[in-house]
C-alpha cells in the first residue's frame, strides 16, 4: 500500500477544511461575542453540538444526507449534482461540522475577552468598521484566532468515524492516515502501522506544544 | 511566506500524477491477501492500476448501495452481488462465481477438539465474524448450530466485523481462537495441525461471486481485469489459497 498517499491527503483535507473554518468562523465568532440577544445560547449550543455528539452519529446523519439514496437524492438529480458521499469533497464538509467548535470556540473566548472598548475608541477616531476589523478586532484577538486555526488543523488531522462513515476508506481519495492505521491493523501490517501512528503522536504533541505557547500569559506573538 | 502559499498552492490544486485508469476494488475481507498478490501481478505485468479497499461484504454492498465509488466488487458470498444486479447497482452479465471458501477452526492447539466440555474449560473466547454482516460468520454460527453447540459457546463468543478482524483477535491473543478462512490461514503460513477445515456438510457453501459495477468509469479496464482474473495464471494462484481446485475449477 502507497506509504505516502494517505499523508498527502490528511494534509490537504486539513488545510481546505482549515480554511474554510477560519473564513467562516472569524466573522460567525465576532458576531456571536457581540451578540447580546437571547438567541445566541441556542446558535452557541449547536456550533458546540459535535463536540459532544459521538462521530458515528454525525457520520451517520452526513451519511444520509449525502448518499445517492437519501432523502436528498431527488434534490441531487434535479440539479445535476453528484452525491457527496464517499468522495473528497462529503469528508470536507463533514470535517468542517466536526471541527467547528474547535476553531470556533477560542474565537469567540478572544473576542469576548477584548471587548468592546477598543473598537468604540476606534470608532469615536472615525475608524469605519472596516477599518476596526482589520487593525482593531482582529490583531487583539490573534491568540484565539490563532489557537483556532491550529486546533481545527490538528483535530480534522485526528478525525475517524466521521470520516469512516462517509468516507469509505477509498485509496487516494478518502483513505485518510487514520483509516489507513485502521487498515493496518486489520490486515495485519503492524509495521506501516507503527509508523503512521509514531508519525500522527509526534504531530499532536508538536500541535498542543505549539497552541500552549501561543497561549502562555504575557508573552506577545 | 511565498514559499509555505506556493506549498498549499500545490497541495491543494496538483492531483498526483500517473493515476490513469484507476480501479477501485471493493474486497471481502477473506480475499483481501490473494487478490493483493493478485494485483500486484496484474499491475506490474500488465501495466494496470488496481487499488484495493478491504471491508466485510455487509458493510462493502451498503456503501455501493449508496453510490461508494467502486468498479469491482469481490464478495464473500454470491447473495450480495445477486442483488446488486437486482437493484442495477452491478452489471448481471459479469457476475462470475470465483472461488470457493472454506471455513476453518484456527485453534492453534493441535490436541484441541471442540465440544461442549472443552469450549468452557480453559478460559478461552472464540472470535468470530459477524453473522449479519460477513457470510463467514454466517457459516460459522449454522456449523456450531447443526453441531448444537451454538447456545454453549454463545457467551464466549467475541464478534469481530469481518473475518479481518477475527483473525487479528486469536491473532493478538494466545486464548482467543477464531472461526476463519482457509485463505487466511494459507497466506500467514499457519502450520496445517494448528487449524481444523470444517467440513461443508455442516453448512452452506461458501461461493463467493464478483460483479463489475453500472457506475465504473473504466468498463474496458474492469473487463481486462476480470480476463485477467480467469486466465490461467490467475486461476492457479487462487488455488494456491485454497478457493479453487488445482485444475481453476470450483
Amino acid at each position: 500500500m502507497d506509504f505516502w498517499s494517505p499523508i498527502y491527503l490528511t494534509l490537504k483535507l486539513a488545510t481546505v477544511t482549515t480554511i474554510i473554518l477560519v473564513a467562516l468562523g472569524i466573522p460567525t465568532a465576532l458576531l456571536l461575542s457581540r451578540c447580546k440577544h437571547s438567541i445566541r445560547s441556542p446558535i452557541e449550543s449547536l456550533i458546540t453540538l459535535p463536540l459532544i455528539l459521538p462521530p458515528s452519529v454525525l457520520g451517520f446523519y452526513l451519511l444520509i444526507a449525502l448518499s445517492s439514496q437519501g432523502p436528498l437524492e431527488g434534490m441531487y438529480r434535479l440539479f445535476g449534482i453528484e452525491p457527496l458521499a464517499f468522495t473528497f469533497g462529503g469528508l470536507v464538509l463533514g470535517s468542517v461540522f466536526y471541527s467547528l467548535p474547535f476553531a470556533i470556540q477560542p474565537m469567540i473566548n478572544s473576542f469576548s475577552e477584548v471587548g468592546e472598548m477598543p473598537s468604540m475608541v476606534g470608532a469615536s477616531l472615525r475608524a469605519g468598521p472596516l477599518k476596526r476589523f482589520f487593525t482593531i478586532h482582529l490583531p487583539l484577538a490573534k491568540r484565539g484566532i490563532l489557537t483556532g486555526t491550529v486546533m481545527a488543523f490538528a483535530h480534522t488531522v485526528g478525525e475517524f468515524g466521521v470520516v469512516l462513515l462517509i468516507g469509505g476508506n477509498i485509496p487516494g481519495q478518502t483513505r485518510l492516515i487514520s483509516i489507513a492505521i485502521y487498515d493496518q491493523v486489520e490486515t495485519l501490517n503492524f509495521t506501516q502501522a507503527h509508523q503512521l501512528s509514531g508519525l500522527l503522536l509526534a504531530f499532536s504533541f508538536v500541535v498542543l506544544l505549539a497552541v500552549s505557547l501561543i497561549n502562555r500569559p504575557g508573552r506577545p506573538i | 511566506m511565498q514559499y509555505i502559499l506556493s506549498i498549499i498552492f500545490q497541495l491543494l490544486f496538483l492531483a498526483p500524477v500517473g493515476l490513469g485508469q484507476q480501479l477501485q476494488v471493493a474486497v471481502a475481507s477473506n480475499f483481501y491477501e490473494p487478490l493483493s498478490k493478485l494485483a500486484e501481478v496484474y499491475n506490474t505485468e500488465h501495466r494496470g492500476n488496481v487499488k484495493l479497499s478491504p471491508g466485510s461484504t455487509g458493510k462493502l454492498f451498503s456503501q455501493i448501495t449508496m453510490g461508494a465509488p467502486f468498479d469491482l466488487f469481490f464478495a464473500a458470498d454470491k447473495k450480495h452481488p445477486q442483488m446488486l444486479i437486482n437493484s442495477q447497482h452491478a452489471v448481471a452479465k459479469s457476475f462470475w462465481v470465483y472461488g470457493h471458501g472454506r471455513l476453518v477452526l484456527w485453534k492453534k492447539d493441535s490436541r484441541f477438539r471442540l465440544s461442549a466440555a472443552s469450549i468452557s474449560q480453559q478460559g478461552l473466547r472464540f472470535a468470530i465474524a459477524n453473522p449479519k454482516l460477513a457470510p463467514y460468520g454466517q457459516a460459522a454460527q449454522e456449523y456450531l448450530t447443526k453441531v448444537h453447540l451454538w447456545t454453549k459457546i454463545k457467551p464466549f463468543l467475541i464478534y469481530g466485523s469481518n473475518i479481518g478482524h477475527t483473525f487479528q483477535y486469536a491473532y493478538t491473543d494466545p486464548k482467543t481462537l477464531a472461526f476463519t478462512a482457509l485463505s487466511q490461514m494459507i497466506a500467514r503460513d499457519i502450520p496445517s495441525h494448528h487449524y481444523d477445515v470444517i467440513s461443508e456438510e455442516f453448512h452452506t457453501p461458501v461461493e463467493q461471486a464478483s460483479v463489475i459495477l453500472t457506475k465504473s468509469r473504466y468498463a474496458t479496464e474492469a473487463i481486462r481485469f476480470m480476463t485477467f482474473m480467469q486466465g490461467k495464471g490467475a486461476l492457479s494462484i487462487l488455488a494456491s489459497y485454497g478457493y479453487r481446485d488445482p485444475i481453476g475449477r470450483l
